[in-house]
């Protein structure tokens, strides 16, 4: 492939997950905030768009979550920095979308380690708190959205290695 | 017959003294060396004061000592210091400096200085495996020559090269070789007059280096006039120099010097045309201007999450274990001092505490890893440009992160900054980091009043200390600590991954620290919390009658305002043992020993307490005086109990005054 065409594939890549990022952790701030709550005052058809909103989330199982939500869009924003730069020919600009994958894959990390703290809470450990816990109460945007980050990690894991110049 | 018969610590013992730039590698080399297991750390200052270690080789016993990674042997930070003053007072008969193989010509800038010194030096030409992977090729002998030492090529972290490099250290101790550096005519000149002056001098003259001394104080270095300060030649020296520039002579040899590091390096090394290392790419991003702050919090944040959501069932695990131990020694002990003691005492108040081990180990692992990936380094780059506009520099950042671990070696790791006024300044605001020691506090008083907002809450608490620590930065740095802030050079290490190995090591080893000191001083603190609320004899346990409560209604007019009752005025109070000892006190006060959840039961059941209390006692937990050992150690650091104390007293004074106007403000506002 050649490397004109690399670059746009590099850039869609960066500008759909950085839009689908950066969208989630919109809403999760907007959530967490209650700035949804600035439906209501466009009467009969802000409620709507409210109602629709939430039901939006809860399918998506987007939270009601500030910080979630600013890390979220820090990490769409640095997708979308690699995809401006390589829109703009700036062949560095694949390091944000190395960085970016790098941030996506370590945050759904800390997601799925915090869904299995609270998976051993409550099965084996049968914390009050927890007990009408399920895996579909952690399930949240920065675990299933990395599914698409991972294997644009593997693709470049072998030509990208910390501590080698290999980078093309 | 090595030479070594001829040093002057002849017979089988020998000292060396590993020294090198920061980062190169020197405490691998310790480690593998001496099979310690010091912690080696990916950015430079990891070794703050000197380590020492021994092992034995074909019959030799080597005591090696770590000295601090300096750039150079000037004295512009305490760390170059007690590098510089370990090498002339001690004298070890040998000095192997670890020279990092992938940057030759920043490395070779201490060589010249050592050899100046006229230590008995060694190479030991590290991490040259990276330097050949990336192309790089040096010529060992030709090095060897040039520069009249022996050069070992070794990979501090794979324990290679480690036979070669003892080998030539048997052959290299008790060798006298004068290294000598031109520096042209007009300062051959003066160099030579200064050592006239001072050759008048028989204890300079076997104290000291001649040659270096003259050069030093030509430079004007403060720590070299402190040498001849009150010896006859002193006048006489300064009567010489009166009239000259010598910030033009510190330039001159400084240029000197690394012509001769052009010459050797053209002559030894070659390398390949250079192409972008990934690490350069990934710092477009991550100390890029627009994204590198949010995702230095980004990190922080899940860092944090971690630490606190993963934690928890381990926590309930241990809790289980401690409530059934309790149980065991109240079916089981039948006189009530003696099943009190144990029960409320012992297991109540180290049980309280060491309940929260998971979350500690988990804390440590965290910036373990963020540390050992080379990240922190960065984070301190990025930070720079905020730390600045506060009146700090970037490398101030590094002992501050470090602080949400532990205060008191973060206080040590400010020995980098090489400004006092930069490091007295990074001191003071240190303590405001929120330690992990206090985190059982917040989880237990946000747990109980805040449901399930305790985990922003406790995020808050943590970004309030950072505010406060900004604040104070910016308020004595423009009044009592007024002065310039001295410009930011620091080197940032390649990217590694981080080794499971090394990353699980560190945080053990300040996690053991964690339970030593649960062992240790928070047993004596809990003991001591136990006989108090015990005595006189007879009286209900912790009650209003005991001595604790005594005590407590003694102190409770000082925290009236706050909206603290006498329980809470002898928890903070017995806190300066340590700050886990707050819970501890405060189990033993509700009578609910060990158990996470009776304590909770306890407070919430208190009339006294609310969440606006309890917000405003997690406050005054961050802020006031730190512990007993980060006393110590601000003392031992700035060597002053006036900054001590001023320490101690700012802190108290800060974490009163945002109780105060947390409580009295919520009353007003009718939230309380």
């Amino acid at each position: 492939m050649d490397i004109e065409a690399n670059y746009q594939k590099e850039k869609r890549f960066a500008l759909v997950l950085g839009s689908l990022y950066a969208a989630a952790g919109l809403l999760q701030l907007i959530l967490g905030t209650g700035l949804a709550g600035i439906f209501f005052y466009l009467g009969q058809p802000g409620e709507v768009l409210h109602a629709a909103l939430l039901a939006f989330a809860d399918m998506l199982f987007i939270p009601a979550d500030i910080l979630g939500g600013f890390v979220l869009l820090v990490v769409g924003a640095t997708f979308l920095s690699g995809a401006k730069e390589l829109g703009a020919g700036i062949s560095e600009g694949k390091a944000y979308v190395y960085v970016g994958t790098l941030l996506a894959l370590t945050f759904a990390v800390v997601y799925l380690l915090t869904l299995s703290g609270n998976a051993l809470d409550a099965f084996v450990l049968g914390g009050e708190a927890l007990k009408n816990w399920s895996f579909l109460s952690d399930l949240k945007p920065g675990i299933y959205l990395a599914v698409l980050a991972l294997p644009a990690y593997l693709s470049r894991k072998t030509r990208f290695s910390l501590g080698k110049p290999s980078w093309e | 017959m090595p030479d070594i018969f001829k040093s002057k610590n002849s017979g089988k013992k020998l000292r060396v003294a590993l020294t090198g730039n920061p980062n190169v590698g020197k405490t691998s080399l310790f480690n593998a060396l001496t099979g310690s297991r010091q912690h080696v750390g990916n950015w430079p200052g990891v070794t703050v004061e000197k380590k020492t270690g021994t092992l034995k080789h074909e019959g030799f016993e080597i005591e090696v000592i770590d000295l601090p990674g300096t750039y150079s042997l000037t004295a512009y930070s305490p760390d170059e210091i007690v590098a510089r003053d370990y090498i002339i007072e001690e004298k070890p008969d040998v000095v192997i400096q670890v020279l990092d193989a992938t940057n030759l010509e920043r490395n070779l800038y201490l060589t010249t200085q050592l050899l100046e010194l006229g230590a008995q030096v060694l190479i030991a030409l590290n991490m040259t495996d990276l330097a050949e992977e990336r192309g790089d090729s040096i010529d060992i002998q030709k090095m060897e020559e040039f520069l009249e030492v022996p050069v070992v090529k070794t990979v501090a972290r794979e324990e290679k090269g480690i036979p070669a490099l003892l080998d030539a250290v048997l052959r290299t101790a008790g060798k006298e070789h004068v290294h000598k550096i031109g520096y042209g005519n007009a300062l051959e000149s003066k160099i030579g007059e200064i050592m006239t002056l001072l050759s008048e001098d028989t204890g300079l003259k076997a104290a000291y280096p001649l040659r270096w001394l003259s050069v030093k104080l030509l430079e004007g270095d403060e720590n070299a006039f402190g040498k001849i300060k009150g010896r006859p030649v002193e006048s006489k020296v300064r009567k010489l120099l009166d009239s000259e520039d010598m910030a033009f002579f510190e330039a001159e040899m400084a240029d000197q010097r690394y012509e001769t590091i052009s010459c050797l390096t053209a002559l030894i090394s070659k390398k390949p045309e250079r192409v972008l290392e990934p690490s350069d790419l990934i710092d477009r991003v991550l100390t890029s201007k627009k994204l590198g702050i949010p995702i230095f919090l980004a990190l922080m944040w899940g860092a944090f999450d971690v630490t606190f959501t993963f934690g928890t069932p381990f926590m309930n695990i241990i809790d289980s274990f401690f409530g059934w131990l309790s149980g065991v020694v109240s079916t089981n002990v039948s006189n009530p001092w003696l099943s009190s003691f144990l029960g409320d005492g012992i297991i109540g108040g180290v049980g309280s505490v060491i309940l929260f081990l998971p979350n500690i180990l988990l804390l440590f692992l965290m910036l373990s890893i963020l540390e050992d990936s080379g990240y922190l380094a960065r984070a301190a780059f990025v930070m720079d440009r905020l730390m600045y506009s506060i009146g700090l520099q970037g490398k101030a950042s590094i002992p501050m992160l470090m602080g949400f671990g532990c205060t008191v070696p973060a206080i040590m790791a400010t020995r980098t900054l090489e400004s006092p006024r930069d490091r007295l300044l990074t001191i003071l605001v240190t303590p405001f980091m929120s330690c992990g020691a206090r985190m059982p506090v917040y989880v237990v008083l946000a747990g109980t009043f805040f449901g399930e907002s305790a985990g922003s809450v406790i995020f808050a608490i943590y970004i309030l200390g950072i505010m406060v620590a900004i604040f104070s930065a910016k308020l004595l740095g423009s009044t009592v600590l007024k002065g310039e802030v001295s410009p930011f050079i620091m080197e940032l290490p390649p990217y590694r991954l981080p080794s499971p190995k090394t990353s699980l090591l560190h945080m053990w080893e300040n996690g053991s620290m964690y339970l030593k000191k649960a062992g240790t001083i928070i047993l004596a603190g809990v003991v001591l919390v136990w006989l108090a609320a015990s005595l006189p004899v007879g009286v209900e346990y912790g009650s209003e009658s005991s001595l604790i409560g005594s005590l407590g209604h003694f102190l409770e007019p000082l925290v009236a305002p706050l909206g603290f009752d006498w329980k809470v005025a002898v928890a903070l109070v017995f806190g300066f043992v340590a700050k886990e000892v707050v819970i501890g006190s405060l189990g033993v006060l509700y009578g609910a020993g060990e158990d996470e959840s009776a304590i909770m039961a306890g407070m919430q059941a208190d009339p006294a307490l609310d969440p606006v209390i309890a917000f405003g006692l997690m406050v005054f937990t961050l802020l006031y005086v730190p512990c007993v050992a980060t006393v110590g150690v601000i003392k031992k650091e700035t060597g002053s109990w006036k900054w001590t104390l001023f320490s101690a007293a700012y802190g108290t004074t800060l974490a009163w005054i945002f109780a105060f106007l947390i409580y009295q403000g919520s009353r007003i506002l009718g939230w309380t």
